[in-house]
């Protein structure tokens, strides 16, 4: 059964619409959940406060990543793949019966892991390095999750061919589809990976397998650990797309190069699972160089052009509307009052600046030594998984709660603050621990002043204001992330109802007109800021190379 | 029907539009290069020699 949305026109199936909205409401109950973990974890780590005792820090750090990682973006995600192989497809979900086998599998999943870990049989942080062992249940829990989140990409893949069989899909499919195919390609090759490790390690908790090879366990695990990671990078930039043209009427000013970028994603953005081996003397330099530099370059170029291509649009769709003054008045006269949008530029800021370029520096063979497993990893991707991918689900939800849940926007005004606040609040708590990295403070330590332990180490003074600044920039994400979370409970459950286009807050921009004539570059501003970019990423790439050289002393 | 319309579709966009194709690219090339290369060179590890380990134990 359909209705017909009376802002968008868009023909959506009652049945989608039921399971984006159980999607996302247990999406927002993982982050709730996350954030909460985070700032305790926040106020441990931060010595003056040292809140939680050692055995709670290594509960609630294996809960947080949880949460964070994997149950509130993985439940947003399917979500997401709901409604872009539906609602914007005009078509009808293919099987609401496995639609609830998967939602129920998934939140019984989620159920058993959370719980298992609060009850302390489950304290082996988020990775469960064998040999490091559970409760059966625990891995049972991953294993039902997966299973179901599998079953999600599985109904998404049946209605996108569905719609084209149907000839809904149009020739070829849009951009925003196109690019969560893409992620779904990623999320079965990930999820494939989890079953291949959690299996026979669910066995090894019961006792029917004797050993697990714990070099093996962490090559395969991380197949599953950093490839769903891509999941959101594929997800996040497809939502970039859509929101620049909900918001502006941008499109892609060459889409087949954006699609071609997905296709570099989906070919080559699971090999880069190899930097979380790239200490371990078990692989050979030729394996880790292959998958670490060659192949993942070209996810990399992937990641470039969408860094180039999405600005762009948002700057051609800009100057077709008429702001065609210098470099820039595209983007001060861009509609910075629609929080969905704000969310969007400043994720795109931040994931390239912060993640993105720490992410190719620390990414390699050479320049990873110097912060392998140091807090400056968590820094990286906090700027990416955080800051990218985290408030670009939250700015999309603005679009969300009036399409989907037909409810109107508390207090607006707060919803164009907080993806500032978010975005300030985790950008100085990711520097911070990328500065505390580099000055060799080690990750997932409870006490890294290593007080009563029988060695010492003497970190730079100046760690004390890295510290500080990590517990303020955390402190100022974690009240931007309630707000976010109350924001959207309020509003979806008690908000007023839409009852037509004029209660849309979040204005939705028609197609954006044809250029009326070329001349030059069509998209010089953001031609400088990418400039500006890799300016940026070869100052940081050579400095790190410095401090590698000064490492040791070579005669 | 038209010249136009009877045109068979260039290469690079059938591959792009075949979902199943690009699932199997993206999974051999995944499963090749990160999985069964790296799973490889971990079988081929050399054991521990025994002393070394009876030391390491001790």
């Amino acid at each position: 059964m359909f209705r017909t949305c009376d802002i968008t026109g868009f023909k959506v199936d009652l049945n989608s619409e039921k399971f984006i909205r159980l999607n996302a409401v247990m999406a927002v109950v993982s982050l709730l959940l996350a954030i909460v973990a985070a700032i305790l974890l926040v106020f441990t780590r931060y010595q003056p406060v040292h809140l939680l005792d050692a055995e709670w820090y290594y509960r609630l750090t294996t809960f947080h990543g949880l949460n964070a990682l994997i149950f509130w973006i993985v439940f947003f995600e399917i979500a997401g793949l709901y409604f872009g192989s539906t609602v914007v497809l005009n078509q009808k979900f293919c099987s609401p019966l496995l639609g609830w086998v998967s939602f129920v599998l998934m939140v019984a999943g989620f159920l058993l892991v959370d719980v298992m870990i609060m009850m302390g049989k489950a304290d082996v942080m988020m990775t469960s390095y064998v040999p490091l062992k559970a409760h059966p249940l625990y891995y049972l829990g991953i294993i039902l999750f997966a299973v179901g989140a599998l079953l999600g990409v599985s109904l998404f893949f049946a209605n996108v061919v569905n719609a084209k069989r149907e000839k809904n899909a149009g020739e070829t499919l849009p951009l925003f589809t196109y690019g969560l195919v893409a992620a779904a390609i990623i999320a079965v090759i990930t999820l494939a990976t989890g079953a291949i490790i959690y299996i026979p390690t669910f066995l090894w908790s019961l006792g029917l397998i004797e050993a697990m090879d714990p070099a093996v366990y962490k090559l395969v695990w991380w197949g599953l650990g950093h490839s769903s990671q891509q999941i959101n990078v594929s997800a996040m930039v497809s939502i970039w797309y859509l929101t620049t043209f909900l918001a502006l009427g941008g499109t892609s000013i060459n889409e087949r190069v954006s699609r071609s970028a997905f296709v570099l994603y989906i070919l080559f953005i699971c090999l880069a699972s190899a930097h979380h081996l790239l200490t371990d003397p078990a692989t050979s330099s030729a394996w880790k160089v292959w998958n670490t530099s060659y192949a993942m370059y070209l996810a990399v170029l992937a990641s470039m052009i969408h860094a180039f291509a999405v600005p762009s649009s948002m700057e051609s769709a800009q100057r077709r509307w008429g702001f065609n003054k210098g470099l820039f008045e595209w983007l001060a006269k861009a509609p910075w009052s629609n929080p969905a949008f704000t969310s969007v530029v400043l994720a795109c800021i931040g994931f390239g600046f912060i993640g993105g370029t720490t992410g190719v520096i620390f990414g390699m063979e050479q320049t990873n030594i110097i912060v392998h497993n140091t807090l400056a990893i968590p820094g990286h991707f906090k700027g990416t998984v955080v800051i990218g991918t985290t408030l670009t689900f939250m700015g999309i939800t603005y679009y969300l709660i009036p399409l989907i849940f037909r409810r109107k926007i508390v207090a607006f005004k707060l919803a164009q603050i907080q993806p500032w606040l978010f975005f300030f609040g985790i950008a100085i708590l990711a520097v911070s621990m990328i500065a505390l990295g580099q000055l060799g403070v080690p990750r997932r330590h409870w006490d890294s002043s290593f007080s009563g332990g029988p060695f010492t180490h003497t970190f730079n003074p100046s760690v004390d204001f890295f510290w500080t600044l990590m517990m303020l920039g955390g402190s100022l994400a974690f009240i931007a992330a309630l707000i976010w979370v109350l924001q959207v409970v309020v509003s979806v459950f008690f908000g007023p109802k839409i009852t037509g286009p004029q209660d849309m807050q979040l204005p939705l921009s028609p197609l954006a007109p044809a250029a009326k004539e070329h001349k030059g570059y069509e998209a010089p501003g953001t031609l400088v800021l990418t400039l500006l970019f890799l300016a940026t990423f070869a100052v940081l790439f050579f400095v790190n190379w410095k401090w590698l050289a000064a490492t040791w002393w070579v005669k | 029907m038209s010249e136009e319309t009877s045109k068979p579709a260039p290469f690079f966009k059938v591959i792009m539009d075949d979902i199943m194709l690009l699932l199997f690219l993206g999974v051999t090339i995944y499963a090749i290069f990160y999985l069964i290369w790296g799973v490889m060179e971990i079988a081929t590890v050399p054991n521990i020699p025994e002393e070394v380990k009876q030391a390491i134990l001790k």
